[in-house]
């Protein structure tokens, strides 16, 4: 018999599945089937003729929609994500080192951040109403809402302007391993961090509110548990369960932060690949890499309800 | 007769004040003693919950607490006495499981979700080790049988939501249970709970009463169950004790007037049919408690009132019996003369009428939800089957008439009620209003019909838009169903039906949050009746009522029906109200009728075996009157068992023939039906339920597979 | 046996000490109810007044600004707080007060109609999905799922690559990815009260469905809209400024708070002033708008809720 919560995570699967068609939809609509022709657009109003028709006949443009929306999805099963312009080549190798420099980023940034941000949302909300909570409550608040740009500034300005410590860009050739470059890292890894952590800290506070008020704290409480025990047995184990979920899909929110990090630092990621491909109008290069961020995003979202779905009692027998 | 026994509890002038100055409790003193039960009894926003969490020392939110609440030592001893007030965090902790224990309303949310049963007890157990000499696990499994639950050691590995509601409360009350402790405290513990289910808690909580040497407190709103369960009552009243005495003379002779008012308001299913008497009622509500008046709090709704009564504030006076003190100048003459009663003149003119065409008819109704579901979606085995929630119910509404239908929720009876009002969609049979036949869903009925059939619902809090005022409410339903053109003939109209329910113009400018439940309900009926209807459907109308609002709203049916003529189908899990407003009855069980017939027929013998113990979970408000017990055996299962539907559980269980034939359907005398296999001379042999002594043997099912 | 009559059964129950709606403190004046307000909620009140500070300077920024945001002084650029220039100049020598004071408005006009048009394409979608259920419901909320998994950034930086970079496009964009969101929101309060017995009422009335829709249930969803409205604002800012930032819809030399940062980014060794006037006019506005749409909420709701998803 297979176990309930592994028959949940198939059918997650395939809902997955589902979302990403949408959404290979939702890409291939805006960037291709848009009525503009696709080749003016993308070598401007001063194209030549035969260039035009290079082009088109390279991208297949002269095919139907449809079809060209089946050939892409069907290239980019087998790995091949079609070829830019703007890179003069393959898409796919290029973009395999830039995903690399941005997950290794990615990591080091949530590493970082998520035992913080738990510490601090469990901090906040065990101690919901007083000081320590209204100051993490408003800190993260701010965190929350502020550009990532702002604290990047922030951050340059006090740890490699005034102190010194860290090299403001992080600069450096797009094949170099990034963990040769630990120290043009941390800048970034922390901006990103911020942004982050501030998120799971406020959703993890709420979490845990809602879980001290439930009545069965009280049952613990009033059988004679200490405080500490009715907080890390009784509370933590319910309050966390859907700090997972939030965490995973903090995934989301670090691709798209990353976007600005990026390119404030100068780093080498999947994100500055993006916004060339924005812009020079390198539409191949747009839609390869949002698809790529997309199924990032949504296998962390499928593994965020697996795992709630493994730890959660409710539905895991 | 308990008074041997020495205090566990004392509790000295306590009082209790919440923010913005809300007194919830003034000056209560009363003593519980070990050994004893004391029944803590009053409507809602009567201060009974507060005081639970004073006798813990765990009042989130007050402001100001005087008085002192004493919690002796075990066996009532001097020592180790605890003031629960003074107390500080860690002396309360100390106390907190080994000496008192607490079970509340909502045993799903009492239970941590991520823990099995048996963690959750053992932690209990623990913190009294020493009784627990073979070890914590041989101990926990104790408790679980001591709460009587049938497979403990599969219940220990189980987790809270894989139990169902009473299993849980068990879990609960065992781990109450885990150290001994002197001073128990059981808060609504069966609120919430169905009707049979609610019968078998208190069968438990009464056999543990023979078997630990605590003071239990039991607190609850209803009446009933205080009379089968309490040694002892304190009746509760805007924050007071406004009587407190031993169980009998409380019930016998009541002496102050809320309480009187309050037995007289219950309608009984002990007595004659009820249909006869209006019920009584206290008007008005439970003044607000940021109200001090001067005098007796009781004072706007009494009866008895005379001048000494505003300006004075009574005490609690003893009443003739030793130990029983009643909060009124006046309790003698409430004791002898009781709250006054009016009759009822509702068959003089409406009631049914015979032989005249049914108002509305429905044949083979049924409802399904979901459809058949194979292992690979359209081949393999079946893994499950539709729910039949309604399979095939019949019935006729005469004019002038009340179908009750009554039975346990997941029963079908309020998915009857949605497909008839056109709100479900039914899977089959007709439903017919007259000659015409109705559509089945309400967006395709003709506006005549859509007047001639309305509905009054179970909230009072969500049937009323909060955001319109009263006025609009009925203006908006005067409109579109009476057709008035001119604003004037609607504002005529809707000051009209107001009035007719009880409520005058005035409540026009009002928004709902700003009336009582009672005052919600009777708007509710008034916008019911804006465009004459024949027939209206009423959804358990009154299970979110208090006591005495209860009896108000069925007042104002049966009242209604008398004047307009109006016939009801009236759902209710509640037996009493059921007897009280129906001319005709009809038992659901698993979207089956079980027995139908006119209400004398249905309640008295012979019955249904379902019928029987429906009735049987009902306490009578009453300490001398003993119910028989009949109980049902296991939960209601969630498919349908072959043969006779009501097999698994049915305390006459005959044998094979119930688990293979569907059962017969036997009709007694003038329409009385009853499906059961059981021959009617048979069950017709049954004695009544309600006997003054009962020595009758209690017919309890075991759960059949 | 009495003295006294007997009270009437019958009569209205209650009538002469049921009172009009209760309020906490009847007797206070609106300016002490104000104050009281005031005092419990300090930090919203100093958020509202900063985000007011900024109002004013998108509606008259001319009479604010001591300097024309475009006139150049090389002679006295990458400067530091002056009398002349209070808060400094940029790489071109203007003045960065003045720039930051002449910005607020595109921020403000863009983010707001965004954040506006968003959420009322939003409480359409929900309300339609959530009242009318059924296969509908099921097609809309799984695009709404789809298009909730990209980041939103992703998103809006898809849709202005393709209507190219202009302020319509970014005001559209960031409209278009905030619908789903709020489209969730409002479908699960009318969810919440979509069973309701008056909805019930009200059918058996006969009432369409757009007299259901429109007087039943956004009355009583008015305060999750208003709340997403204010939560949304502030995350269109942020949008904005990023879009700025990236050198999108917006050009020199326009004083664009995210371009100036952008601009700012080679010379924060040399001038940080440069960079950090704009970046603390960003901070000041977006944090006082968040601190203020949370006390919105918390008064609203009674608890702050987290459910904020962007």
């Amino acid at each position: 018999m297979i176990p309930s919560w592994a028959r949940f995570a198939l059918r997650r699967f395939g809902l997955m599945f589902l979302t990403l068609f949408l959404v290979t939809l939702a890409i291939f609509g805006i960037v291709s089937a848009m009525p503009a022709d696709a080749a003016q657009f993308m070598l401007g109003q001063h194209a030549t003729e035969e260039a035009l028709a290079v082009l088109r006949a390279r991208m297949g443009l002269d095919l139907p929609a449809h079809i060209r929306y089946v050939r892409w999805l069907g290239d980019a099963v087998r790995g091949d994500l079609g070829w830019s312009p703007y890179l003069g080549g393959e898409i796919t190798p290029v973009l395999a080192v830039r995903i690399r420099n941005s997950l290794f980023m990615g990591a080091l940034g949530f590493l970082v951040s998520m035992p913080i941000a738990i510490l601090l949302g469990v901090l906040a909300g065990v101690l919901a109403g007083g000081f320590v909570d209204r100051l993490i409550s408003i800190t993260s608040l701010a965190g929350l809402s502020l550009p990532e740009f702002v604290s990047a500034v922030g951050l340059t300005l006090i740890l490699s302007t005034w102190l010194g410590w860290l090299p403001p860009s992080s600069l450096m050739a797009a094949d170099a391993y990034p963990w040769q470059n630990l120290n043009r890292l941390i800048l970034p890894a922390l901006t990103v961090t911020l942004a982050i952590l501030a998120y799971v800290a406020r959703m993890t506070r709420g979490s845990v509110i809602d879980v001290m008020n439930q009545p069965y704290i009280r049952t613990a409480r009033l059988k004679g548990l200490p405080e500490r025990v009715v907080i890390f047995k009784h509370a933590l184990r319910n309050a966390l369960l859907p700090t997972i979920t939030v965490i995973f899909n903090s995934m989301g929110w670090l691709m798209g932060g990353l976007v600005i990090v990026e390119t404030f630092f100068a780093y080498p990621g999947v994100a500055r690949l993006l916004l060339a491909g924005v812009e020079r109008n390198d539409l191949p290069l747009l839609q390869a890499t949002t698809l790529v961020i997309a199924v990032i995003t949504l296998s962390a979202n499928f593994m965020a309800d697996v795992a709630y779905a493994f730890l959660n009692p409710k539905v895991r027998l | 007769m308990t008074n041997e026994k020495p205090y566990q509890v004392q509790i000295e002038d306590l009082s209790l004040t919440y923010p913005g100055g809300v007194e919830a409790l003034r000056n209560i003193s009363l003593n519980i003693h070990s050994g004893e039960t004391l029944g803590v009894v009053g409507e809602s926003g009567c201060g009974k919950s507060t005081l639970a969490g004073v006798l813990v020392g765990d009042v989130p939110g007050a402001r100001n607490i005087s008085g002192s609440v004493i919690l002796r030592g075990p066996g009532g001893s001097e020592e180790d006495s605890i003031d629960m007030l003074t107390a500080s965090r860690s002396a309360l902790r100390s106390v907190w499981g080994i000496r008192v224990a607490t079970v509340y309303q909502d045993p799903q949310a009492s239970l941590n979700p991520s823990y099995k049963i048996g963690d959750q007890i053992d932690e209990a157990v623990r913190r009294r080790p020493e009784l627990a000499p073979d070890g914590i696990r041989e101990r926990t499994l104790q408790l679980l049988r001591r709460v009587r639950i049938a497979a403990p050691e599969d219940t220990t590995q189980r987790y809270p939501h894989q139990l169902s509601g009473g299993q849980q409360q068990r879990a609960v009350i065992a781990m109450a249970l885990a150290a001994n402790p002197d001073l128990l405290i059981l808060d609504e513990p069966t609120t919430g709970l169905d009707v049979t289910t609610e019968a078998r808690i208190l069968d438990l909580v009464r056999e543990l009463q023979e078997e630990v040497n605590a003071a239990i407190v039991f607190i609850t709103h209803n009446l009933a169950v205080i009379a089968q369960i309490a040694d002892r009552v304190a009746v509760m009243y805007a924050g007071e004790v406004v009587e407190i005495g031993d169980v009998r003379s409380i019930f016998h002779e009541p002496s102050a007037p809320y309480t009187a008012g309050l037995l007289s308001c219950i309608p009984r299913i002990d007595r004659q049919s009820g249909v006869e008497y209006r019920l009584r009622t206290i008007p008005g509500t439970v003044p607000s408690p940021d109200e001090q008046p001067e005098g007796c709090l009781f004072v706007p709704r009494c009866p008895f009132v005379v001048q000494h009564c505003r300006e004075n504030h009574p005490e609690l006076f003893e009443v003739a019996e030793r130990d029983h003190r009643a909060r009124c100048f006046r309790a003698e003459e409430v004791r002898v003369t009781g709250w006054p009663q009016e009759r009822l003149e509702r068959h003089e003119n409406g009631g049914p009428e015979n032989g005249g065409a049914p108002v509305l008819e429905g044949e083979g109704v049924r409802k399904e939800f979901g459809r058949t579901a194979r292992r690979y979606a359209f081949f393999g085995p079946i893994v499950s089957e539709p729910l039949k929630a309604v399979d095939g119910v019949s019935f006729l509404l005469g004019k002038g008439e009340t179908l009750g239908i009554v039975g346990e929720s997941g029963s079908g009876k309020s998915t009857l009620l949605n497909v008839v009002a056109g709100l479900e969609k039914p899977t089959g049979g007709v439903l017919r209003m007259g000659d015409d036949e109705l559509e089945p869903m309400v967006r395709q009925r003709s506006r005549i019909m859509l007047q001639r059939m309305q509905m009054v619902f179970q909230n009072p809090d969500k049937s009323l838009n909060p955001q319109h005022t009263v006025g609009s409410i009925m203006r908006r339903a005067v409109r579109v169903l009476d057709r008035q053109s001119s604003r004037r003939d609607r504002r005529e109209r809707v000051a009209d039906l107001l009035t007719r329910v009880g409520l005058g113009a005035h409540y026009m400018r009002r928004k709902p949050s700003a009336l009582s439940g009672g005052e919600k309900q009777r708007v509710a009926v008034a916008r019911a009746l804006a465009g004459h209807p024949q027939v209206v459907l009423a959804d358990e109308v009154t299970s979110a009522l208090d006591v005495s609002v209860r009896a108000e709203i069925l007042n104002l049916l049966n009242d209604l029906q008398a004047s307009e003529g109006i016939s009801y189908l009236f759902v209710s899990h509640d037996m009493s109200a059921i007897r009280h407003v129906s001319h005709r009855v009809m038992v659901l069980y698993l979207g089956l009728i079980m027995e139908m017939g006119q209400v004398e027929q249905v309640f008295e013998p012979p019955y249904h075996p379902y019928t029987e113990a429906l009735m049987s979970a009902i306490p009578a408000p009453d300490p001398d009157v003993k119910t028989k017990r009949i109980r049902l055996g296991g939960e209601l299962p969630e498919t349908r068992p072959t043969g006779c539907p009501f097999h698994t559980r049915c305390p006459r269980f005959l044998g094979d023939i119930c688990v293979q034939e569907a059962p017969p359907w036997q009709t007694a005398s003038n329409g009385h039906g009853i499906y059961c296999h059981i021959p009617l001379e048979e069950l017709a042999n049954i004695p009544p339920l309600m006997q003054r002594d009962g020595e009758e043997e209690d017919a309890v099912a075991v759960p059949r597979g | 046996m009495t003295e006294e009559p007997l009270p009437e059964h019958g009569r209205v129950p209650g009538e002469e000490y049921v009172k009009e709606g209760r309020t906490p403190h009847p007797g206070l004046r609106p300016l002490a109810r104000w104050r009281e307000f005031a005092a419990r909620h300090g930090l919203t009140v100093i958020a509202l007044l900063i985000v007011s500070i900024f109002v004013v300077f998108a509606l008259i920024p001319h009479y604010l600004a001591p300097h024309p945001p475009n006139r150049l002084d090389v002679a006295s650029r990458l400067q530091g707080p002056s009398a002349q220039y209070w808060l400094g100049t940029d790489n071109l020598g203007r003045d960065l007060l003045s720039r930051v004071i002449h910005g607020t408005r595109g921020v403000l006009v863009t983010s707001g109609t965004a954040a506006l048009l968003g959420v009322i394409w939003g409480s359409l979608v929900g309300l339609i999905s959530g009242y009318i259920g059924g296969w509908m419901d099921e097609v809309i909320m799984r695009v709404v799922d789809a298009l909730l998994s990209l980041p939103s950034i992703l998103l809006a930086l898809l849709l202005l690559a393709r209507l190219g970079p202009s302020r319509v496009s970014i005001v559209l964009g960031i409209a278009i990815v905030y619908t789903p969101g709020v489209a969730r929101v409002v479908r699960s309060a009318v969810l919440a009260i979509k069973n309701s017995e008056f909805i019930y009422a009200a059918r058996l009335r006969g009432e369409s469905t757009l007299y259901v829709l429109l007087q039943e249930i956004l009355p009583n969803i008015w305060s999750p809209i208003v709340v997403e409205a204010s939560v949304r604002t502030s995350y269109a800012i942020l949008l904005t400024a990023s879009f700025g930032f990236l050198g999108l819809g917006v050009q020199e030399p326009e004083p664009d708070w995210g371009l100036m940062v952008s601009r700012a980014r080679d010379y924060i060794q040399v001038s940080p002033w440069m960079a950090l006037v704009p970046v603390i006019a960003i901070s000041l506005l977006v944090v006082s708008l968040s601190v203020a749409a949370d006390g919105l909420r918390e008064r609203i709701a009674g608890t702050a809720l987290d459910t904020t998803s962007v």
